[in-house]
């Protein structure tokens, strides 16, 4: 299984990486290849290439706020493999929010 | 590693560590941070900052599960990047909308203007690593100003990038 994801909240400064280190650890535990994109008070890290995002069965986008990019993901949002959610969720939830998605 | 040191003892500072305190709602335990934060001259204002925190509180607040709340503003008012802590003796709910119960409250401010990246490192490295039990438990765990500085300035490897 391979996970892509985007994190960003409105400050950019604790969420964003509260979401992505908990949707890195919830993969890792569940032998999941992950990437997990930030775009917060640092910019954008780790960024997703388009291939990656082709390559990913699923895709997480935990985000408060309008991204960078989001048209990487139409094709895979048409093809009904995202999940959209607050950060938050991600970040209280993660085991759950992995669950969710694999229901996709 | 000395320079890294040197930012992780500027944004956390043993005079924004409370501990073992009586608190029993989100405002309290704000004004409380905010209170020092301004004694320590961190910020240069209370009112205004104390604004910012609750405006992005009625966005989505910041209690995130594991009996912990991260209030946080970017303002003006933000003469230097800090973390407070406050470790309250009794678990409150921090809105009366959610369940959430709070013990451990991390206030974090930062100022509006282009941050210096490795004080943002620090601060997202701090905030990942609150998603470790160990971690949480000793913060929970700790009555000591000294430990509880020793344990919020030691992020360890295993949460570098």
């Amino acid at each position: 299984m391979k996970i892509v994801a985007v994190t960003a909240c409105p400050t950019g400064i604790a969420h964003t990486y509260m979401a992505q280190e908990a949707i890195e650890k919830e993969c890792r535990a569940r032998g999941y290849e992950v990437k997990v994109e930030t775009q917060g008070g640092m910019g954008i890290e780790n960024e997703l290439e388009q291939e990656e995002v082709d390559n990913a069965d699923l895709v997480i986008l935990a985000v408060a706020i309008g991204i960078e990019g989001e048209e990487r993901f139409d094709e895979k949002i048409d093809e009904g493999k995202v999940l959209q959610i607050e950060p938050q969720e991600a970040i209280k939830n993660p085991s759950q929010v992995i669950d969710n998605a694999e229901r996709l | 590693m000395n320079r890294i040191k040197t930012i992780e003892t500027n944004v956390i500072r043993k005079e924004m560590l409370l501990l073992q305190k009586e608190c029993s709602s989100k405002n309290d335990a704000i004004n409380s941070l905010i209170e020092k934060a301004f004694d320590t001259g961190l910020i240069t204002r209370k009112e205004p900052f104390m604004e910012v925190v609750l405006e992005r509180e009625t966005e989505i607040p910041t209690a995130i599960g594991y009996e912990i709340a991260i209030p946080h503003g970017k303002s003006k008012e933000v003469k230097e990047p800090f973390i407070g802590f406050l470790q309250v003796r009794n678990s409150f709910q921090w809105t009366e909308e959610l369940e959430d119960e709070v013990r451990l409250v991390f206030l974090i401010g930062v100022s509006d203007k282009n941050e210096n990246n490795l004080h943002l490192k620090f601060i997202s490295q701090l905030s990942k690593k609150l998603l470790d039990e160990d971690f949480r438990q000793a913060l929970k765990e700790v009555t000591e100003v000294e430990k509880a500085f020793e344990l919020l300035t030691t992020i360890n490897s295993t949460i570098q990038n």
